[in-house]
């Protein structure tokens, strides 16, 4: 289980205790610490106390030493890395995995065994803890470190310094993914502090992750000398000298390498060098006046005049810090004070970072003071007469820069830390390993300060400042004020080369300048005029002993330049001054200088001042073994710099170059050649890597060949060289360079005229002593394809207009644009230039036309647009047309007027082509063309009148019914007689869980039974009345009731004797039992009085019963009148029969027998007998009323109620009514009527019986409703 | 076209109406003319309604109702015998069916009409046990026994009872019955005949 210790108490606590079991306090991770001396809030981050400097942590270390100590497994290490506890707090594991001695800086023997481990007194352990112990065994090695644990300064500060370095590295802005993306995997990023590496101790890395110099300083530790001074310089040097840079694989590759290694068998390294440093290394006085141009380029604080005080807001920080510090800066009217601001701006990101930020870390604050802008102020300006008299004041002014306490050095060189170069030169004895770039850098030094000495604006000022200067980097002052110097030396040295210069100081103040020398970066030493020489020359007034260039050949021969391996575009893009230039100088530059060219770019990295300083440095030089050959180039460049000053400082440079070996150093005829024939164009080249320039110079030797030739001329010519130059690059470059080597062989187009005859080229003769690909490279720099010619520029201008609008670009042909589409490509990093431009020359070179590339690119476009496109062919459409269909329409219209021409069928096919199989199989089985679809006519009526494209439906189901479809659809739709079955059994069951019938549920079963038994007790009983009423004998007696309209209807019938008598018969069968007795009687006494019987009904059932009746009683005569219709009416047409006058019809229309109507006229009384109230009041009514014919009822019990009325009114005669009527009528059987009797009785019993059981019982459960 | 439907019918209605109350009361013979339209009418309504009859429950009784098909099969047989008396083929045939078919089957529905009001009348007071329902109860048993053949005895003492309720309440009840249905009457006749009252459209 893991525990942590209480910061507080010590006291052990499990891991994610948030307070201190022992003490309370809390565990949490503070972001804040406090100091223990001054109770000051610092950041938990901070080593020490910003306010008192108090160690603010000091028991971490010894709680991780502790710690490892156990995990070491009790084995005492002299320096293990500790392990840091999960939620522990304290410093950063860096510094924890640090030993004291190194964090603290103390180096105190009494401390070490209470301070670092925990283990026992060295003298008890027998292990003698050395400082060196702590480190790793490849840095111990290094004897040169002893002056670490030597040195007064603290290794604390050392390692803030480092590790502030590393922040700085990891704060500054990524490299543009361009870059990134040209760096191969394996190479590793740029470094951001090339020289800083020095001071990187990585403790605990491996050795493979030691740079490649480092390595070899440990390699050639044995060659160093004695001296920790000497042996630091060889050191270097050896590494400079020994390293075979070819062989150095490409991991190790780094850039730092590049700006350490100094010696590149390219003397012309500066040819890769960033415009800018090339620039500013020196400049003409005539460019002293800067075009407006030029001030554009500036940032708005840094444009502004000198006149003007720029205020400290718009400063960058780091310079208003500078300035804030700063209180009498030096100042100048010269514009020049402005440059190393400009340079600043221009400096590459990573270049610029070595510098320490406006921020200067802990370790450094004093040293930081002299910021970039001092820096390259003093690096590259040079500083003119006035300007030194403005760092005297200065300097003499109190000088925060002086945080040492030193003393300011009153005498002021051009630059100090030139003088301290100076004073490395002297004070590091020549040696056999030395080579001959350390004299270069004091050759350079001296060149440096020779150019102040031609600056014109201080002429008279320079001739004794030049003595002074030349007094001042002499051995002897060099050497007595190297202590006072160093501070304007740290002041004027850039934040890298500060830094390197910080190590000097450690180790030695008469180390310190050699080390300073030795790692300055041979480019910079590179950047010392060729003039000078590579032999040191102490002072510039003393021509330096001409050193043999054989003698430093190997080296310079094996070692590689990597400098030049700088991308030229980089250079270029680093100096907007260059650029600015170069645009302003366009137009004097005339069809040579094209900046559309690709080659533009670095040869306008040369900027005019330059060439002028070359030069007025070749005529200062004529104390070295300048030729005169080299005097006429110089000449020449002069002569140039009017047109191309970009011209002079390369072949200056090139001419100073063959003259570094010696005097003997002869130009060939191919450089005399090329002095006359090649143009100062081609110096451009100068700017271009080497690799480039080879590639250049065999193309120019196969001029009019073709590509594969060209590889052929490249092996007989040098194969060796030119392998050797790619092969120096890195692998990725290496490719890029082949890239653009091939590429080059297009550059030939416009410069065939222009370029050297291809037998020129063999007749160069390599100086002895002097690098095949070092001759290669200067003849090639000369031979280099130079302008194309005019027409040719024309044409690529053309291809890049097209190009632009094809891109769309703004449009080429814009004048106003087209003088700023140039400086923009320019901008452009050459190799996307070179791509650029290889569009153009591959375009050309196929001999297509240059709007050829329009069609190319738009061989991409679908085939459709370019088949709407008629056909016709791109090519035919001039760039004006492009730019005005441009302008015209936009991509959409245009695609729009371009619509393919199948569409249709294709959508058509789409549409189909979506349709998944299985709805194809649901469509019917008919065939498309059985449907017409394609009706366009568009409905008249209905909801979808009027819209086209409506398919007709009747047409579809009539084609789909006689398909059969229906037939099929019935099938489907068919039911089963088992799914009716279903279904029924479904529905069954539903009303059966729903239908609630009320009482059934819950009605007892006793109830069910009493009802079933009364049901049929009742049936029982009226069943047994009935019958025994009629089976019986009449024992009851009974009679009828007594019947008052008897005698009414004696009479009637009596009066009617003799006479027809209508008998209607108009009941039913229902009341037959009641109503035949009256019939029956009725006719009886019909019969009696001999009267004739006209029946009739009005129901199909009474002439069923009158016959019966008929049948029964035996009138006399009877005459059927049959059926009466129409109720009502048929009786009131009856009615109208018995009017004897009119003629009677029968109901169905025929007339009725005479004797029938005779008999209807004659008919004297109308009995009715009937069962229904309303037949009786029909009678009544319709016949009754017509005639005065009397009426006699016989009418049941029921309707006797209804026809009592009419017998009170007279209306008839008399209603007899039920059985007991017909009874007093003179019937003869009483059976029925005791029949009667007994069943109505009966009724009569079983209700009272009922009612009362039931109005005692009660209703029953469930029957409540 | 409904509207002029109906219109076209109430006009009929209102004229054939008025020339029938018209004849009764002025022209008899114009009356019995629109009489006779009007009977031939109601015979013919009543072969439609039998054949209407007759279409029915044949396809009721094609779809397997019985009582349809002894309907529609008496139909036919009464229909048959009717046309062989017609031509004399048989005699008294149809008499013979309404003699010994539908007299009986008439006969007994009434038997049993005269069951249920027994049975209904000693149940009800099983489910309305209230004044009401004695009182209609004791009325029907009261007219029952009263027109009921009595006995000698029985009848004089129960004539005058069964003579005042029968002369008095029942006629007097039935008189106002046939009053307001004489009212009834004469008010639905000006209704037709002003067309406020449309039976021939339903």
């Amino acid at each position: 289980m893991k525990e942590i210790n209480c910061k507080h108490c010590g006291g052990p606590n499990a891991v994610g205790s948030r307070f201190c079991g022992h003490c309370g306090a809390s565990l949490q991770p503070s972001s804040e610490q406090i100091c223990p001396s001054c109770q000051t809030v610092n950041s938990i981050d901070l080593l020490y106390c910003d306010n008192c400097g108090t160690r603010l942590n000091p028991d971490a270390g010894e709680e991780d030493e502790s710690e490892s100590a156990a995990n070491a497994g009790g084995t005492p290490q002299p320096f293990s890395l500790p392990e840091r506890s999960p939620g522990q707090t304290g410093p950063l594991d860096i510094e924890q995995e640090l030993p004291d001695w190194l964090r603290t800086g103390e180096v105190d023997d009494d401390q070490e065994p209470s301070t670092s481990l925990d283990l026992d007194a060295p003298e008890e352990s027998g292990i003698t803890h050395r400082p060196q112990d702590d480190l790793p065994e490849w840095l111990v090695e290094e004897e040169g470190i002893g002056a670490i644990f030597e040195s007064d300064k603290s290794t604390d500060e050392l390692f803030e310094r480092d590790s502030t370095q590393a922040d700085e590295g990891k704060d500054q802005e990524p490299l543009p993914s361009w870059l990134e993306g040209l760096s191969p995997e394996g190479t590793g990023p740029l470094p951001t502090l090339p020289l800083a590496d020095l001071d990187e101790a990585k403790i605990g890395a491996e050795e493979t992750d030691i740079p490649d110099w480092m390595a070899e300083v440990e390699q050639d530790d044995d060659a160093m000398s004695p001296s920790q001074d000497e042996a630091v310089v060889e050191g270097v040097d050896a590494v400079d000298a020994e390293r075979p840079y070819d062989n150095a694989s490409e991991d190790e590759f780094d850039v730092s390498d590049e700006l350490v290694m100094d010696d590149s068998p390219w003397t012309g390294a500066d040819l890769a060098f960033p415009d800018w440093l090339l620039s500013e290394r020196g400049e003409s006085p005539e460019e002293k006046t800067r075009t407006e141009s030029d001030e554009d380029d500036f940032p708005d604080w840094l444009s502004r005049s000198d006149e003007e005080e720029v205020p400290p807001d718009q400063m960058p920080d780091w310079l208003r810090d500078d300035v804030s510090a700063s209180p009498a800066p030096p100042r100048s009217q010269d514009p020049y004070v402005s440059r190393p601001r400009e340079v600043e701006e221009g400096v590459p990101e990573w270049l610029g970072s070595s510098r320490p930020p406006e921020a200067s870390p802990d370790w450094d604050a004093d040293r930081a003071e002299p910021d970039m802008a001092d820096t390259t102020y003093e690096m590259t300006g040079i500083p003119t007469g006035e300007e030194q008299e403005d760092e005297k004041k200065a300097e003499e002014a109190p000088h925060t820069h002086s945080a040492r306490g030193e003393d300011e050095p009153s005498e002021t060189y051009a630059s100090e830390w030139e003088a301290s170069f100076l004073a490395d030169e002297v004070t590091a004895e020549p040696s056999e390993s030395m080579s001959g770039d350390e004299d270069a850098d004091a050759t350079f030094l001296r060149w440096l300060n020779s150019l102040e000495d031609e600056q014109p604006e201080t002429a008279e000022t320079n001739e004794a400042e030049a003595g002074e200067a030349a007094g001042d980097l002499s051995l002897e002052t060099v050497t007595a004020s190297a202590a006072e110097s160093e501070t304007a030396h740290e002041q004027a040295l850039p934040g890298w080369l500060d830094e390197l210069d910080e190590v000097d100081d450690e180790e030695s103040d008469t180390s310190s300048e050699d080390i300073v020398a030795a790692d300055i970066p041979s480019w910079l030493r590179d950047l010392a005029p060729p003039g000078t020489g590579p032999l040191p020359q102490p002072n510039a007034e003393e021509p330096a002993p001409a050193t043999p260039l054989s003698e430093g050949s190997d080296d310079l021969l094996t070692d590689i330049d990597t400098s030049a391996d700088l991308p030229d575009w980089l250079a270029v893009s680093a100096d907007p001054q260059t650029l600015s230039d170069s645009e302003s100088t366009e137009g004097a530059h005339g069809a040579g200088s094209d900046p559309a060219e690709g080659e533009e770019a670095p040869e306008e990295g040369i900027p005019d001042w330059l060439a002028s300083i070359v030069a007025d440095e070749g005529e200062t030089a004529e104390s070295t073994d300048e030729t005169i050959e080299s005097d006429e180039t110089l000449i020449e460049a002069d002569q140039l710099d009017s047109e191309h000053d970009w011209l002079s400082p390369s072949l200056s440079l090139a001419e100073e170059r063959l003259d570094d070996g010696g005097a003997e150093v002869e130009v060939g005829p191919a450089a005399d050649v090329e002095d006359e024939t090649s143009t100062g164009d081609d110096a451009g080249y100068e700017s271009l890597p080497e690799w480039f320039i080879a590639a250049a110079a065999a193309e120019s030797i196969v001029t009019d060949e073709r590509d594969s030739e060209l590889d052929d001329e490249l092996e007989p010519t040098g194969p060796d060289e030119i392998d050797d130059d790619f092969s120096g690059l890195p692998a990725w470059m290496r490719d890029i360079a082949a890239d653009e080597a091939d590429s080059l062989t297009l550059l030939d187009i416009g410069t065939e005229s222009d370029s050297p005859p291809e037998e020129e080229t063999p007749g160069i003769e390599h100086v002895p002593g002097h690098a095949p690909e070092q001759d290669r490279a200067e003849v090639t720099a000369y031979e280099s394809p130079g302008e194309p010619a005019p027409e040719a520029e024309d044409e690529l201008w053309e291809a890049l207009d097209l190009m632009e609008a094809e891109l769309g670009m703004p449009a080429a042909a814009d004048e106003a644009s087209s003088a700023v589409e140039p400086a923009a490509i320019e901008d452009m990093p050459p190799w996307l230039q070179e791509v650029e431009k290889e569009m153009e020359d591959e375009a050309e070179s196929d001999g297509v036309p240059a709007n050829a590339t329009i069609a190319e690119s738009d061989s991409e476009m679908p085939e459709w647009l370019v088949a709407g496109l008629g056909g016709q062919a791109l090519v035919e459409l001039s760039e004006g047309d492009l730019l005005e269909l441009q302008e015209e329409a936009s991509l959409e219209d245009l695609l729009a007027e371009l619509a393919p021409p199948d569409q249709g069928k294709a959508a058509d096919e789409l549409s189909r082509a979506q349709i998944p199989a299985w709805i194809e199989n649901l469509r019917p089985g008919i065939a498309d063309e059985d449907i017409d679809f394609a009706d366009d006519t568009a409905p008249e009526s209905g909801p979808l009148t009027g819209l086209p494209g409506v398919v007709a439906v009747a047409p579809a189901i009539a084609a789909i019914e006689a398909a059969g479809s229906a037939r099929v659809a019935t099938e489907r739709n068919t039911i089963t007689k088992e799914q009716q079955q279903q279904v029924i059994l479904l529905r069954q069951l539903a009303q059966a869980g729903t239908v609630v019938v009320p009482g059934e549920a819950t009605r007892a079963p006793s109830s069910r039974v009493s009802a079933s038994l009364l049901l049929s007790a009742v049936a029982l009983f009226l069943l047994t009345a009935i019958f025994a009423g009629r089976l019986m004998p009449d024992l009851l007696s009974v009679a009828p009731p007594p019947v008052a309209d008897v005698q009414v209807a004696e009479t009637a019938l009596a009066e009617s004797a003799e006479q027809p008598v209508i008998v209607a018969f108009d009941y039913s069968p229902a009341v037959a039992d009641a109503l035949d007795a009256q019939a029956d009687a009725f006719l009886r006494a019909l019969a009696a009085n001999n009267s004739t019987v006209l029946y009739l009904s009005q129901s199909p059932a009474g002439l069923a019963l009158a016959e019966m009746a008929m049948a029964r009683a035996e009138p006399t005569q009877a005459v059927n009148l049959g059926f009466i219709p129409a109720e009502s009416i048929g009786l009131r047409r009856l009615a109208a029969c018995l009017d004897a006058d009119n003629p009677c019809l029968s109901p169905f229309g025929e007339p009725l027998a005479t004797e029938t109507s005779a008999a209807l006229g004659d008919a004297a009384l109308i009995v009715i007998l009937t069962g229904d109230t309303t037949t009786l009041v029909d009678w009544i009514e319709q016949v009754g009323a017509a005639h005065d014919v009397p009426i006699l009822a016989g009418v049941t019990e029921a309707v006797a109620p209804v026809a009592a009325p009419y017998a009170a009114t007279g209306q008839v005669q008399a209603v007899l009514a039920g059985a007991g009527a017909a009874q007093a009528l003179g019937g003869s059987d009483s059976s029925p009527l005791t029949s009667l009797a007994l069943a109505q009785w009966t009724a009569v019993a079983l209700i009272l019986v009922g009612g009362v059981y039931f109005a005692i019982v009660g209703q029953p459960r469930g029957d409540r409703r | 076209m409904l509207s002029l439907k109906r219109s076209y019918s109430v006009a009929l209605a209102v004229i054939f109406g008025l020339l029938t109350l018209i004849g009764l009361v002025a022209v008899p013979s114009l009356a019995d003319i629109i009489l006779g339209w009007a009977a031939l009418l109601a015979t013919v309504a009543l072969v439609l309604g039998v054949l209407n009859l007759f279409r029915i429950h044949g396809r009721r009784a094609a779809d397997g109702n019985f009582y349809s098909g002894v309907l529609v099969l008496s139909m036919l047989v009464v229909f048959g015998l009717a046309l062989t008396d017609a031509f004399n083929l048989t005699t008294g045939g149809v008499t013979a069916i309404f003699t010994w078919i539908q007299i009986p089957l008439e006969a007994a529905m009434s038997s049993l009409l005269a069951f249920f009001l027994v049975l209904a009348g000693a149940r009800l007071l099983q489910h309305k046990r209230n004044g009401w329902s004695i009182l209609f109860l004791a009325s029907a048993l009261f007219f029952a026994i009263v027109q009921a053949p009595l006995p000698t005895g029985i009848q004089e003492i129960v004539e005058p009872i069964r003579s005042i309720i029968s002369t008095v309440l029942v006629t007097a009840g039935v008189r106002g019955l046939l009053l307001g249905v004489a009212i009834g009457v004469i008010l639905l006749s000006l209704r037709v005949l002003v067309g406020l009252e449309r039976p021939y459209s339903q």
